[in-house]
């Protein structure tokens, strides 16, 4: 039987782990979360799991597959991969294929004032409330790019915050443009969207705007918006902020995968450029929840040699790309907000570099050389992605572990 | 084009940009090039402790002179170079070992370098979280640690540089660059560290790699660089692969684990066997270990010779071309007091130390 390994229990994930073990293959999951789900499906109990995602946790419930929650991969090496596992030990996975699918991450981009206390990530954000933040009564702007905002402002609306802003850095026209292709494409996007209106509608909402500065003492207590002309000065309690998602590349760049755009190229059967590796979902580009899905399936039955099966899911796939392709189009990040940093803004917060040492550096290499920007424990996992955007700088060299690890569980052996 | 400089130094890692600096401030015209940027090779990766070693009399002298220009670099630009006076101890295991400290205490009083000899009490008041049942130490107590990265820049700031260029081949008082450039000098430095044969080819400079772990921050989890006694074994002994306990404290709270080394071309990848041996071996020196957060690992390669000893000085066989490389393990010490002996040949000034063990043309001969 092929051992295909899975790493990540996002909807690629759980979707690759489906089509592959229903090809006979013997399939391992692995995931940092106690659950399954990823970004949008994970919840904190069996109740509070959105709808969409219940069919398919229900398939995965029902899987002969083995599986590693609370672990996270740290290594890959030919054939294994090196897992940080729940008890703390290393464990060592042995695999005929491998499909990562770690989904993608927040893209932060630094302004002044975003190293105070209460300025977050949008998916922070919501990571916190899921965990029992109380937001009743706080006042917060959501400031970024992206779909996400909406869904960010919405969860957080609900929860009895008071949404003083939505500031969406695209243009008016652009996001009409994503609506109306949207309903073309997509329309079950839309209810989706509309669902979580009432909640955020009465926010609001500025177009082609982004944040300028954030000021405060303990926590913050002021941001000012811009379009580039006009300040917007607003009093609030908390800034959840994300300028879109970018594909958490470090596991498929480690093993030596080929890159382009900052995602990491598959052919058709979502294959890599490396042997018996195999990508799924947000890793090989950022495209939704039903784009992931497919890419899992694909992947899973290619991995598990069924590629005829695979090659049925291609039309789906394309009509997916398609929305994809648009969605990145309608949100396309503007020139100007790489002028948000001013020179004392820190940018590698682990190592306190700030972007008047960095910015008249050639690349992300010199970086490191001469200021160590990157290297503190995050290894910059959230100043590279800004800095990608910002210089043009390349991902770094990636190196093991992609996780801290405790130096005793590194010398035990498989 | 005619640009002539006085001397072009091939390679601005921590060697080439010692010697570069040294050149400058004797008043000639220098030239600095490098196929990628400065520091980024072996430099880069490296620990960038400064000890003196006494293996040897040749040794002894190269890196107490070595050690004394740090020293005195750091009393004007301590914050550049990130220099951290924290001193080695050197651990001794078992009898044997504790001899050698002793004689080694003896050798290097001789020579004038301050040294503690530590008891087992001694030891672990200075040093807490090693583990129980060591014998002693020798603490070496001016020698210190600096960044490389940073000290390589500082060298070269001064001087006339140029990255992301290649050179091809040296000539009679000339470097050929990749894109055809030809650049005139009348001193040429071949400072290419373990690449150097590719310029200079009759040289037997071999990459020895190495690994190192970084941790996240412990503050005060350990004072001192901590090397074992039996580095000493490993190190000097020409072994296909070896690993010894080596740990150091840096600035910013963190710490370097080391250290091995092996023969493996110039594959850079972590050779995972051995990483967990040199990891298992520093825990055994210091349990608690365990317990650090490693964030990263990578790996280096020491420009090795097959006597120990770096190529310092004038290569007979290309008219005006000098050798600076293959300094191992000590390259980064060594470094200040290569580009002396370095200039001192090259400007007819009395050697500041016997020069002969280090000749390049040793090899030739
Ligand atoms: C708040 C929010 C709202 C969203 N709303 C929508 C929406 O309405 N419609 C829509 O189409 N899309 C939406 N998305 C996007 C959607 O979440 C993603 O498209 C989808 O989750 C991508 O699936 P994935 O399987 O590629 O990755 P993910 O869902 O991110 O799953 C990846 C999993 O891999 C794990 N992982 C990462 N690294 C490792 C490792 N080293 N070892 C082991 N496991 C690892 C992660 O922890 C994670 O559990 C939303 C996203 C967010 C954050
Ligand atoms: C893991 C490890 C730990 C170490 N720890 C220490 C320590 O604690 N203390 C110590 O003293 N030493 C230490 N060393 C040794 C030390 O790092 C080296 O001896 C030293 O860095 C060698 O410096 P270099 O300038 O000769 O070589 P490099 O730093 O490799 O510089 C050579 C330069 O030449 C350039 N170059 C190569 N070919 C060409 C060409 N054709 N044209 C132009 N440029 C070219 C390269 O790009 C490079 O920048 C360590 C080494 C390793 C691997």
């Amino acid at each position: 039987m092929t051992k295909v390994v899975v790493v990540g229990a996002g909807p690629a994930g759980i979707a690759a782990v489906w089509r592959a073990a229903q090809s006979q293959a013997q399939v391992t999951l692995i995931d940092p979360h106690p659950r399954p789900g990823g970004q949008i499906w994970l919840h904190a109990d069996e109740a509070a799991a959105p709808k969409e995602a219940k069919p398919w946790l229900d398939k995965l419930d029902r899987l002969p597959v083995t599986r590693h929650f609370g672990s996270t991969v740290i290594d890959i090496l030919p054939s294994v991969v090196r897992m940080q596992s729940e008890s703390g030990g290393l464990e060592y996975v042995e695999f005929d294929k491998l499909i990562l699918a770690p989904g993608a991450q927040e893209l932060f981009l630094p302004f002044p004032g975003w190293t105070l206390p209460y300025i977050m990530g949008a998916g922070g954000a919501l990571a916190l409330l899921r965990g029992g933040m109380p937001v009743k009564g706080l006042r917060i702007a959501v400031a970024g790019s992206g779909p996400l905002l909406f869904a960010v402002a919405g969860k957080l609306a609900q929860a009895g915050a008071r949404i003083i802003a939505i500031s969406e850095q695209t243009s008016r026209r652009r996001l009409l443009g994503f609506g109306v292709g949207t309903l073309m494409h997509n329309p079950g996007k839309i209810l989706e969207g509309i669902r979580h209106a009432r909640h955020y509608l009465p926010s609001p909402f500025y177009t082609n705007t982004w944040i300028k500065e954030a000021r405060g003492d303990s926590r913050v207590r002021e941001v000012t918006l811009t379009n580039g002309k006009r300040l917007h000065r607003l009093k609030c309690d908390l800034v959840a902020c994300g300028f879109g998602l970018v594909s958490s590349g470090a596991l498929a760049v480690l093993a030596g995968c080929d890159q382009q755009s900052g995602s990491t190229v598959v052919d058709r059967f979502q294959q890599t450029s490396v042997k018996n590796i195999f990508c799924a979902g947000e890793i090989t580009g950022i495209g939704g929840v039903d784009l992931s899905v497919i890419e899992g399936e694909i992947a899973g039955l290619a991995a598990a040699g069924n590629e005829s099966e695979a090659s049925r899911c291609f039309p789906k796939l394309e009509k997916q790309r398609k929305f994809a392709r648009w969605l990145n189009k309608s949100f396309a990040l503007k020139a100007q907000l790489k002028d948000m940093p001013d020179e004392d803004t820190i940018i590698c917060r682990c190592e306190d570099i700030t972007y008047g040492q960095l910015k008249n550096l050639a690349d992300q290499c010199s970086a490191k050389l001469y200021t160590r920007c990157g290297m503190g424990p995050c290894q910059g996992r959230i100043c590279s992605n800004a800095l990608k955007f910002l210089l043009g700088w390349d991902l770094n060299t990636v190196r093991p572990p992609v996780f801290p690890a405790k130096i005793g569980d590194l010398i035990s052996t498989p | 084009m005619t640009s002539k400089y006085d001397a072009i130094v091939i390679g601005a890692g921590i060697v080439g940009a010692s010697c570069a600096a040294e050149l400058h401030r004797a008043g000639l015209r220098v030239l600095a090039v490098d196929a990628f940027k400065v520091g980024c090779g072996t430099t880069g990766g490296s620990m960038g402790h400064v000890l003196v070693m006494d293996d040897s009399e040749a040794q002894l002298n190269m890196t107490s002179m070595s050690r004394n220009i740090w020293n005195n670099l750091a009393e004007s630009h301590s914050a550049e170079i990130e220099y951290n006076p924290c001193g080695t101890i050197w651990i001794a295991a078992d009898d044997e070992e504790m001899e050698a400290v002793h004689s080694k205490a003896d050798n290097y009083g001789k020579h004038g370098i301050a040294v503690q000899v530590l008891d087992q009490e001694g030891l672990y008041s200075l040093e807490p979280n090693l583990r129980p049942g060591l014998l002693g130490g020798l603490r070496i107590i001016d020698d210190c640690v600096i960044y490389p990265p940073y000290s390589s820049r500082l060298f070269l700031e001064p001087i006339e540089l140029r990255e992301n260029c290649r050179a091809v081949q040296v000539l009679d008082h000339q470097v050929i660059l990749e894109d055809g450039t030809k650049l005139q000098g009348e001193y040429i430095v071949n400072a290419c560290g373990a690449a150097a044969p590719d310029l200079t080819p009759e040289l037997p400079i071999q990459p020895r790699k190495g690994h190192l772990v970084i941790t996240d921050r412990y503050p005060d989890f350990c004072r001192h660089q901590l090397v074992e006694l039996g580095y000493l074994k490993s190190a000097l002994k020409m072994e296909k692969e070896s690993v010894a306990f080596n740990i150091q404290p840096r600035l910013s709270g963190q710490f370097l684990v080391g250290s091995s080394r092996e023969f493996a071309g110039w594959d850079d990848g972590i050779n995972h066997s051995i990483l967990q041996r040199m990891l298992a071996r520093a825990c055994s020196y210091m349990p608690k270990l365990r317990e650090l957060l490693a964030i990263r690992s990578w790996t280096g390669f020491r420009p090795a010779s097959p006597d120990k000893m770096p190529f310092i000085g004038r290569w007979p066989k290309v008219k005006g071309l000098y050798i600076a490389a293959g300094h191992e393990g000590l390259g980064i010490t060594n470094s200040t007091g290569t580009a002396r002996l370095l200039a001192d040949e090259i400007l007819g000034r009395t050697p500041s130390i016997d020069p002969d063990p280090f000749r390049a043309a040793r090899i030739l001969e």
